[in-house]
């Protein structure tokens, strides 16, 4: 693994963090170092542990196995300590809808001792900073998807943490609140040094906003480090091909020019090692051997390929409705063993698997 | 951690303490402000018990004599107050049930604050919310005709017998909702509170029962508390005092009775939040 860190400059730190729900393993021996002052993608499908992770390490779950410190604090035998320090956005944003923007960040600094004189200026300030001042007195019921999650954010914001987790922050958000929202990470980060631990599915928003990132798949870590070095550790572009005859012989073709990569299905993938120069040959080649090529495209390596070649699947565009531990909690998994918590059929104790995904996704 | 104040002072935000009245207060607000907002979670618990204290004293009036003091309405408004007590105290387990559902209840385990303030602010929704049902069946008791004896310490054993029970009921909910944490666990709840009810001298008294309902409900604690409840209305069933008034005899195995309720459902409670999180 890149990129690795000791754990002694780490704001937040992770060793062999296990969560299990009865038989089932959903954190399976989780390392993780967080520098202070980064931005961290904690990157992987629905249903990989990240959410759980996450609860561990924001003291709202007890890990089963392993210790993690947060802020210089156990997140067991110091929660309180920890609590005061971090500030948490969760996957749904936890708002009372009967509510009103002033009168929830108003809770918010009672729920952190700050005093009522600093609360209004603050949470005045936190408000007009996530630009929701206009409807701040309005019930949070009447707010859209993009305004709860930006009010969820000022509101972990009020207690100035050092250390702020947003899992999934942007999921289901439209392309302008997901900017919007990645803007104020930015800032928080870079104006006020606050270390982001982010949680996310979306490869594109741990390339755009984490300075290293970790790829967790069925409760493991299965890869760490930099973005550019990661994708620089897959080499090769990324040459997807769609053919109208027998893959086989296309595949057969393609073999000569590289080794093949995960894609989606329906679909030729190799990686090119010659670059975009071999583009010409591999289309002669295939031409040759009557293969007639509907769709191509040549991409250079992405996370998603990082993600693929550790689990040997993509994350792009995944199939939702996989295993999911990380789902909201309708029956949360708090309590100790719950195994509600986690869907029928996932366990984090097996290996990652190695297939192709099945549902059909067309490259453009 | 610090900020800077209005006044461009740094504040220590690292060592400021988490006020538990802020919270507690703050808490009960909510809860207020809940009711104001959407009155439909909180009017049937306001209308079912004046809703018992018509029918029960219209259906059964005609026996009054069984009551000790010939009139139905002195026996049944006490035990429609109780009850609705005990309706302000398992709301608070619903509507907790719900913030557990929707992940507001994330935001107070998030905060460094003892565990114990959640419940105290929680039991202080639902002492506020049996104040209101209290007053409300009694004033309407008083317009169909009943009578209070007891004069002012009959009506205050009956408040005390009532936020009693709106806390008992209150740490009941909770203890059931920590560790379930869904609404499903809501016909629990309820089952909980009509069995300890109406397994007691809720509808008649002791004399008027028979077999294993009588045994029942001489070792339920609820009939104490249904005792000093009524003390101020009706004679006393089990030690009449020499003339009528609200006697120690009658108060102190009702408080007792709370009291221990109290303690060992605020056992359960507790046990269910510290589940919770580390």
């Amino acid at each position: 693994m890149t990129g690795d860190t000791g754990q002694g400059d780490a704001i937040i730190s992770a060793t062999g963090l296990v969560r299990r729900f009865g038989d089932l393993v959903a954190v399976d021996g989780v390392d993780l170092a967080v520098r202070r002052g980064e931005v961290f993608g904690f990157l992987g499908p629905n249903g990989a542990g990240k959410s759980t992770t996450v609860r561990m390490l924001t003291t709202l779950l007890r890990p089963s196995g392993g210790t993690a410190r947060v802020a210089g604090h156990d997140v067991v035998s110091e929660a309180g300590e920890v609590r005061r320090r971090i500030g948490v956005a969760l996957q749904d944003a936890a708002i009372d809808p009967l509510m009103t923007g002033t009168e929830l960040v108003r809770l918010q600094a009672v729920l952190f001792g700050i005093p009522n004189s600093i609360a209004q200026k603050r949470g005045a300030d936190l408000l007009d900073r996530v630009g929701l001042t206009a409807a701040a007195d309005r019930r949070v019921g009447t707010y859209s998807g993009g305004m709860r999650r930006r009010l969820d954010l000022a509101l972990s914001l009020v207690h100035e943490p050092e250390v702020l987790f947003l899992d999934e922050p942007t999921t289901g958000l439209d392309p302008m609140s997901r900017m919007a929202l990645w803007e104020e990470v930015r800032y928080l980060n870079r104006e006020r040094g606050t270390t982001v631990l982010l949680t996310t599915q979306y490869l594109e928003e741990a390339d755009q906003l984490a300075g290293r990132i970790a790829i967790i798949d069925h409760g493991r870590i299965v890869k760490k480090g930099v973005p550019r070095a990661l994708k620089d550790e897959v080499g090769s572009p990324t040459l997807m091909i769609e053919v109208d005859a027998d893959q086989r012989v296309a595949a057969e073709v393609l073999a000569r020019y590289g080794t093949e990569r995960t894609v989606d299905s329906g679909m030729l993938g190799i990686g090119l090692e010659g670059g975009a120069q071999q583009l010409t040959s591999v289309v002669r080649a295939l031409d040759d051997a009557g293969i007639t090529v509907v769709h191509m495209e040549l991409n250079a390596p992405t996370l998603d390929d990082v993600f693929a070649e550790a689990t040997g699947r993509r994350l792009e565009g995944a199939d939702e409705t996989e295993s999911d531990v990380d789902a909201p909690p309708p029956t949360p998994d708090r309590t100790e063993d719950d195994p509600s918590a986690v869907t029928e059929g996932q366990s984090g104790d097996e290996p990652p698997r190695r297939r192709r995904r099945s549902a059909p996704l067309r490259a453009s | 951690m610090t900020a800077v104040d209005d006044a461009g002072g740094r504040v220590d935000l690292g060592t400021a303490r988490t006020g538990s009245m802020a919270i507690v207060r703050m808490m009960v607000g909510r809860n207020v402000r809940g009711i104001r907002r959407q009155p439909a979670t909180f009017i049937p618990t306001l209308v079912m018990p004046i809703f018992f204290v018509i029918t029960f004293s219209g259906a059964f009036g005609f026996a009054g004599r069984v009551f000790g003091n010939g009139n139905a309405l002195s026996w049944y408004a006490p035990m429609a107050i109780i009850q609705g007590a005990a309706f302000a105290g398992v709301t608070i387990g619903f509507s907790t049930a719900r913030d557990f559902e929707t992940g507001f209840f994330d935001r107070f385990l998030l905060a460094p604050m003892s565990r114990l303030t959640l419940i105290g602010g929680a039991l202080g929704a639902a002492v506020l919310r049996s104040v209101f049902t209290t007053t409300a069946v009694l004033v309407v008791a008083t317009i169909g005709g009943v009578a209070v004896p007891g004069g002012a310490l009959g009506v205050l054993s009956l408040y005390l017998a009532a936020l009693g029970v709106s806390i008992a009921a209150a740490l009941w909910g909770l203890g059931l909702v920590y560790r379930v944490q869904s609404t499903n666990v809501g016909p629990i709840i309820q089952v909980g509170i009509f069995v300890s009810i109406f397994l007691s001298t809720a509808q008649v008294p002791i004399a008027a029962m028979s077999g294993w309902l009588a045994s029942v409900a001489r070792v339920n604690p609820m009939t104490n508390i249904l005792r000093m409840a009524r003390a101020g209305f009706v004679p006393d069933q089990i030690a009449p005092p020499a003339g009528f008034g609200v006697g120690w005899s009658e108060m102190w195995p009702g408080l007792v009775a709370l009291a221990g309720t109290i303690v060992v459902l605020g056992l359960f409670a507790i046990r269910g939040m510290r589940r919770l999180t580390p």
